[in-house]
């Protein structure tokens, strides 16, 4: 049965009208996807640190970045990115960084490789070592400490943030800090940490794991610690890693180490 | 010239050619429809495909991806890793160095890409123990990778803490007198340990014992966590004392270098902590224990596929090693 030639019209048009508008909504879609695959090459190609000094590209990164971080990152560091302190993940927005100083290129290393994530570029050089237990530090030949030695250094590692206390338990806790257990290696000799190896800053009262009680202190030192960032290489595309790193570094409001 | 005859104005309204009858009826079977369709569905489908060919990871390409600073036999030197390098030779930021330096380092990983890649090929992998020890380092910690990327949930750490529940307590701490008498010192050397023990449980001095009795003390230590005590009482004398309360004796208890009576000086047993208390220690001990559970399921694939054959003398008492916990 033909159909009449008024139907045959309105279903020729129909049929048009859709496949211009599939047309249509591929071409809108190339379109997007070539303006995106230029901008994330922009961003790519940028150097890390100028990108804030080139508004479109920035503010493209924050959106990536704010939308990646909520996908792959909020889970642990929280969606408001204040970390907690009671597992040892860190505070995003507070301007202190334990690897680096937060320029967007040690962001962005941190993020690509990861910290103790079991990749060969990780943040792997450093941990806590528990110096209550038989083997302190699984990498490297160390003595634990006798429960005394670890209260003396816990009150002195204590005292930098909270003066006046008793003298001679200082004493033996600066002996023990600067002797048998090593942590002038890491946390420098005036306790002020070492950026470059991811060592905290003892003095700033800033904790990553716990509240900064003597308690606290003292557990971190029996039952050391060694937090991990999984790595993110091969997992999420170039573009999206540099731009959750663009992102911490515009929320953190730059560097604190300089 | 228009004879008239063909150009239909005489036949009523113009015809469609045959191809196009119907082609927007869906009603209407049209093969050149179809045709087309299909031409169009086989184009995209080619396209897709091609996309997925030329973009993949380790496709042959003459372009630099921008993630990449260079590529040397399609490896790519990423410019992350060119820009810590860079800064890390300079001690500059990366703005802030030369065009020369930069140029400098992108050669200097680009000769060290060229070396690694001529190390593969010479198989020095298999050879150099310092490659081999790297590799299986490298390897052994892939597993925490994972690990690291699927992070435990609540339930797992707990259902994890009530399995390894006496592993999270409090450390115990002690302070003891290990007094001995050393192996061959006196005929009747049990005898006098027996008496210098009856001693000490009188509440003799340790030092007036030592000295009736002839017992002698090593290093004399302050309090200690329980391994280093442990460590050093040895496993017996440490399962002799460790639930004793201050003041209260041990022994005699002979070893190789003697008999020993231990005087209890404190004794700060362990208290089990509960979850919350030990949640860090849970998750670091249930990553430990993934990592093992993966690497010796790698471990255990890889010896699957693989042929090993083993040396007569020795294959009738091989076995695999499983430290799986």
């Amino acid at each position: 049965m033909k159909r009449p030639p008024e139907a045959a019209r309105v279903a020729r048009a129909r049929i048009l009208a859709g496949a211009a508008l599939a047309v249509i909504a591929v071409a809108a879609g190339g379109l997007w996807y070539a303006h995106d695959d230029a901008l994330s090459a922009r961003l790519l190609m940028a150097v890390p640190d100028g990108i804030q000094n080139d508004p479109p590209l920035h503010a493209y990164a924050i959106r990536r970045g704010r939308a990646a971080f909520a996908a792959h990152c909020a889970s642990c560091h929280g969606a408001d990115l204040a970390g907690d302190p009671t597992r040892g993940i860190p505070d995003l927005a507070d301007r202190d960084w334990l690897y680096g100083s937060g320029r967007v290129g040690e962001i962005e290393r941190t993020i690509l490789y990861g910290i103790r994530s079991g990749h060969p570029k990780a943040w792997n050089l450093a941990i806590m070592p528990a110096f209550a237990t038989a083997n302190p530090n699984k990498f490297y030949k160390m003595e634990p400490l006798t429960p005394r030695e670890v209260a003396d250094v816990a009150l002195y590692v204590y005292g930098f943030s909270h003066p006046g206390q008793d003298a001679q338990a200082l004493a033996r806790g600066w002996a023990v800090f600067h002797k048998n257990g090593f942590c002038f290696d890491c946390h420098g000799g005036d306790g002020r940490g070492d950026p470059a190896i991811g060592a905290p800053d003892l003095t700033d009262g800033i904790w990553l794991t716990g509240n900064g009680s003597l308690a606290s202190i003292t557990d971190s030192i029996a039952h050391g610690l060694q937090g991990i960032c999984p790595e993110w290489i091969g997992r999420l595309p170039a573009a999206t890693i540099r731009s959750i790193a663009v992102y911490l570094n515009a929320v953190s409001a730059g560097p604190s180490h300089e | 010239m228009n004879d008239g005859t063909r150009d239909g104005a005489h036949d009523g309204p113009a015809r469609e050619p045959p191809w196009a009858a119907g082609f927007f009826d869906p009603s209407h079977m049209n093969p050149m429809r179809s045709m087309i369709l299909y031409a169009i569905g086989a184009l995209t489908g080619l396209a897709i495909a091609g996309y997925g060919l030329f973009t993949a990871a380790g496709t042959s390409t003459r372009t630099v991806p921008p993630e990449d600073v260079a590529l040397v036999n399609q490896r790519p030197i990423l410019r992350s890793d060119f820009i810590t390098q860079l800064e890390s030779e300079t001690g500059l930021k990366f703005e802030e160095t030369s065009a020369a330096a930069r140029l400098k380092v992108l050669d200097e990983m680009v000769r060290e890409e060229l070396l690694v890649q001529r190390g593969l090929e010479l198989d020095f992998a298999e050879t150099d123990q310092t490659t081999r020890n790297a590799l299986v380092s490298t390897i052994s910690q892939a597993a925490t990778v994972e690990v690291t990327t699927s992070p435990p949930t609540e339930a797992q750490l707990r259902d994890y803490y009530a399995k390894h529940q006496a592993d999270y307590a409090t450390d115990g701490v002690m302070q003891v007198r290990n007094l001995v008498l050393p192996a061959g010192a006196k005929p009747a050397a049990a005898a006098v340990a027996d008496q210098a023990a009856a001693a000490l449980r009188a509440g003799s001095s340790p030092d007036e014992v030592m000295r009736r009795f002839g017992l002698i003390e090593g290093k004399r230590y302050e309090e200690d966590y329980y391994f280093a005590a442990k460590y050093r009482l040895g496993d017996e004398i440490f399962e002799e004392v460790r639930n004793l309360d201050a003041g209260q004796v041990a022994g005699p208890v002979a070893a190789k270098d003697g008999i020993h009576v231990v005087l209890m000086v404190k004794n700060t047993k362990p208290v089990p902590l509960g979850y919350d208390a030990s949640r860090k220690a849970v998750v670091g001990d249930y990553n430990t224990a993934a990592q093992t559970r993966l690497l010796e399921a790698t471990v255990r694939f890889l010896r699957e596929r693989s042929k090993i054959l083993i040396a007569p003398d020795y294959v009738r008492d091989y076995r695999p090693a499983d430290p799986t916990p």
